[in-house]
């Protein structure tokens, strides 16, 4: 997967939605300042996880829509 | 070195193709090309099945695997041409259409043609022969030609006239069989099974001539007169004639090789003719002066010959004659000694008349060893007893055969019983140690045992015993549906409607582990929508929709979706087609019409998909579910109100099971089709419910199936009224629904019924489960219950709220889809391989 966070330290937050509007293991399309697309996923435990919505593989957007990606498939 | 060595081989039956196969499989160094010569229309096909071919009609479902010998260099395969002359002296065959081939080896493979007694009036148009897929085809012309009811003679009362028989009993004919010895199958059964058969098939409405000739046919205005030796006439639409085989010999006689005193390429034990060239294989082969007129001994043949043009010494050994079938509804299995002609043999009898069941096991002079035996009305002792004959018997003879009633099954052995030496598939010649040792090598499961050993390819009535033996070995069928929940997906549903439990947390706390995936979410998503009206995407539920189900829309290549309305039937009005028009055109979508007749736009995003269809439900247009795996389409033709061929309402119909299924959740997509008359314009019989209008009402077929593996789909039940049609079609998705397994279609899961389509018609029609008032009702709350998802989601602002691509920036549009034109097509753009930010991975 694509890291977004690259060990500098952040600068510029983006307000995306309140917590409750993720569903667990849901991803949603978050679109920074600088046109770069995130899909940002709340996980089982409650936690939340960022990764670029560009699926490399199928070379589309639309990581946001799918389920949290998991070990071994997809 | 390449060598140019050929083999001919003459006819492309289930032997001649065996031979290819085994010559083909063992010679890796490539000693050999092959050439074939088939006379018939067909490559190789199952002639044991072919009764079969009556149920369906469709050729391609009898051929054997691999008979087109497709991507093999080395095997040139001629059909249509028969070989006429063999001059051994120039080792060249000449063929009908006067190609001359030259040969390093010839084989023999020309098998048999029926025997037809020189009866007066036999060469009556009326009269057939029950050989080959173009006989039943000439048959059935007939058949179908005569009246309902109307009478088709046998002459022949063995084992190919009794299938005969049942033919012309599927036709809706009555047939008479006709047999020359005093009882049915004389070959394999003796006087008492015989008996018992004849009474049992009297009593299916076949009228059984026995101890008597045929006297004379004499051809009238529309049938014909049969005369039997005691006087009896019988008017007939048309005769078969199942008298037994002849050896086609001719190519050898003619060439001057030697042939046994009844017929019959005569050989040595290793398949030799005189000719040391020169080999023979199958039912023309008299090896050793015997000819054997099963496929067993003929698929031995083919490996003995594919042995020795190797450089190998294999010879024919003992033939296995032992049968089993079901005739007519009644199992009939004869083996071994079956008519106990070792000297000084023991019988031990079980003639059980009240419950039509009879059983002989023939036995060694001191009653240890089994020598043979005879089933007649249960033969399910037979897959464990042909194994034994030649050993020792494991327990008391009369156990084995008792009637059932007690718990026991065949006597209490189980297939762990049987020596390593036992055969278990006779037709291929594999033994329980071949078994064994495959599973120990890895085959864990049916299919895996039959392409690894070939073992149940031919007739499949050892397919139970490799399940046994499985089991036996220990081989546990792992039916889990992922690494959370150890059910199936049939036993998941069953919790889910007897427990009542409705959400997926609720479900995996209790009979899963961990936290589900993306293969058991959906498949929980499913079975909640399966059974309840409630929307798909309603509180926990939405979080287990895959992507498709999630934007109820179908998403496509680069990210955007596309958009199809429910049009029941493909019944349309011009408003209706104005509409999509202007929606296309006001947002630029592509248009085009689907395979299943509807109309599909495509290139929406996901933030115009609301407002598409706010447009479509004000129209009165709902969602057409293209997205779901849920009913798809149900095609139509034009049907009887149009179409001067139409014998019904079709596109009535299409509508009606349109509306009554529309949003029916099911394990995977299910489609329909309605055809008018039975020239299937809505190609119905390439769905999972397929429905062609006849003359009286509805035939229902069920189990088709397009894409990369297309079934037609087979014949449930015929001549139905719009009552029964639907009834029945309502028990069909509901067992479907309930009892498959994810993702699988209606065609595999049939072929995955035990007992397969006869076990499903039992189920639907004769309600063998006690379940259809179950089926039925479970629909009826489908339908009082349904309601379009799109309207469901326009009356819900926080539904709403989810169709955004961007959940800070509601309405922003997605930049990375775009489109571009082709040829004045409106097509995706693909998106560039992405960067990665800070160059870490």
């Amino acid at each position: 997967m694509t890291l977004l966070d690259d060990g500098r330290d952040v600068d510029v937050w983006t307000p995306a939605c309140h917590y409750d509007r993720l569903l667990p293991g849901r991803g949603v399309g978050v679109l920074l300042p600088d046109g770069v697309q995130v899909a940002l996923f709340r996980v089982d435990d409650g936690s939340l996880w960022a990764i670029g919505n560009v699926d490399p593989f199928s070379v589309r957007c639309g990581r946001s829509g799918t389920s949290t990606p998991s070990r071994g498939r997809r | 070195m390449v060598s140019q060595k050929r083999v001919v081989v003459v006819g492309h039956g289930m032997v001649g193709h065996r031979f290819v196969e085994a010559l083909r499989a063992r010679d890796g160094e490539g000693h050999w090309w092959v050439t074939v010569l088939g006379e018939e229309r067909d490559a190789a096909y199952d002639r044991v099945g072919l009764t079969g071919y009556t149920e369906h009609w469709d050729r391609g479902r009898m051929a054997l695997p691999g008979n087109d010998y497709a991507g093999d260099e080395r095997v040139e395969l001629i059909l249509r041409d028969a070989a006429t002359r063999v001059d051994l002296a120039t080792k060249s065959v000449t063929t009908m259409l006067g190609r001359r081939i030259s040969y390093d080896a010839l084989v023999l493979a020309t098998g048999s043609s029926a025997f037809v007694p020189p009866v007066p009036g036999h060469e009556s148009r009326r009269c057939h022969v029950y050989r080959t897929l173009e006989d039943l085809d000439a048959i059935r012309a007939d058949a179908l030609r005569a009246s309902d009811g109307a009478t088709g003679v046998v002459i022949g009362g063995g084992l190919l006239g009794l299938e005969a028989a049942n033919a012309l009993r599927q036709f809706g004919m009555t047939p008479h069989v006709v047999e020359r010895s005093p009882r049915l199958m004389a070959q394999q059964l003796d006087e008492a099974g015989g008996a018992l058969l004849g009474r049992m098939v009297a009593a299916l409405g076949i009228a059984v001539h026995v101890g008597v000739g045929t006297e004379a046919i004499v051809d009238g205005d529309d049938g014909v007169r049969v005369t039997l030796s005691d006087g009896t006439e019988i008017d007939a639409a048309l005769v078969i004639f199942a008298a037994g085989v002849r050896p086609r010999d001719e190519l050898a006689r003619t060439a001057g090789l030697p042939v046994a005193e009844r017929g019959g390429v005569l050989t040595d034990a290793g398949c030799v003719t005189a000719d040391p060239d020169v080999y023979a294989i199958g039912e023309v082969a008299a090896i050793d002066g015997r000819c054997y007129g099963l496929v067993g001994p003929g698929y031995t043949s083919a490996e003995v010959v594919a042995d020795r043009l190797l450089g190998g010494a294999a010879r024919f050994g003992e033939a296995d004659m032992s049968t089993k079938l079901k005739l007519l509804g009644v199992d009939v299995a004869s083996f071994g000694d079956a008519m106990g002609v070792t000297p000084d043999c023991l019988e031990v009898v079980v003639n059980d008349a009240v419950n039509q069941t009879y059983a002989k096991l023939v036995l060694s002079d001191d009653a240890t060893t089994l020598l043979g035996g005879i089933l007649v009305g249960d033969a399910s002792a037979y897959g464990m007893l042909r194994p034994m004959v030649g050993e020792r018997l494991p327990g008391d003879p009369l156990a084995i055969i008792a009637p059932r009633g007690s718990d026991s099954d065949a006597g209490g052995l189980g297939v762990g019983a049987l020596p390593s030496a036992a055969q278990i598939c006779s037709c291929n010649n594999v033994s329980k140690g071949d078994l064994t040792d495959a599973i120990a090598d890895g085959c864990t499961d049916v299919p895996a045992l039959k392409s690894c050993t070939k073992a149940g390819t031919s007739c499949g009535s050892c397919i139970p015993l490799l399940k046994q033996l499985l089991e036996a070995q220990g081989v546990e069928q792992s039916k889990a549906l992922c690494e959370h929940f150890s059910h199936s997906r049939a036993e998941l549903f069953e919790i889910v409607s007897a427990s009542g439990i409705r959400t997926f947390s609720g479900l995996i706390a209790r009979y899963g582990t961990g936290r589900g995936c993306d293969v058991c979410k959906p498949v929980v998503a499913s079975i909640l929508a399966s059974t309840s009206s409630n929307h798909i995407l309603d509180g926990e539920e939405a979080s287990l929709q895959d992507s498709n189900d999630h934007f109820l829309a179908n998403i496509q290549k680069n990210g955007s979706y596309s958009v199809v309305p429910r049009v029941p039937g493909g019944d349309i009005t011009a408003e209706q087609l104005i509409l999509i028009g202007e929606i296309a055109r006001d947002f630029g979508l592509y248009t085009k019409i689907t395979g299943g007749q509807r109309i599909d736009m495509f290139g929406a995003t996901v933030d115009q998909l609301p407002a598409i269809w706010r447009r479509l439900v004000d129209g009165g247009m709902e969602s057409g579910q293209a997205y779901g795996k849920s009913l798809r389409t149900v095609k139509s033709c034009v049907g009887s109100d149009w179409c001067r061929y139409g014998q019904q309402d079709s596109v009535q119909m299409a509508i009606d099971l349109e509306l009554r299924y529309r949003g029916l959740r099911a394990p995977h997509k299910i489609k329909m089709g309605v055809s008018g008359c039975a020239r299937e314009c809505a190609e119905a019989r390439g769905k999972d419910v397929g429905v062609i209008a006849t003359e009286t009402g509805w035939n229902l077929y069920v189990g088709g199936n397009g894409g990369a593996t297309p079934k037609h789909a087979q014949l449930l039940a015929g001549d139905l009224d719009d009552e029964t049609l639907v009834r029945y079609v309502d028990r069909f998705l509901m067992f479907y629904l309930r009892t498959a397994d994810r993702l699988q279609r209606t065609a595999p899961w049939v072929e995955s019924l035990d007992g397969g389509l006869e076990h499903l018609r039992d189920v639907v029609v004769h309600d063998s489960l006690g379940l259809a008032a179950d089926f039925e009702a479970a629909v009826a709350r489908h339908v009082d219950g349904y309601a379009c998802e799109w309207k469901g989601v326009l009356e819900d602002p926080e539904k709403l709220s989810r169709f955004v691509s961007f959940v800070n920036a509601p309405g922003a549009p997605d930049p990375t889809v775009e489109f571009t034109k082709k040829s004045g097509r409106t097509v995706p753009t693909a998106l560039g391989i992405p960067s990665i930010r800070g160059g870490r991975s």
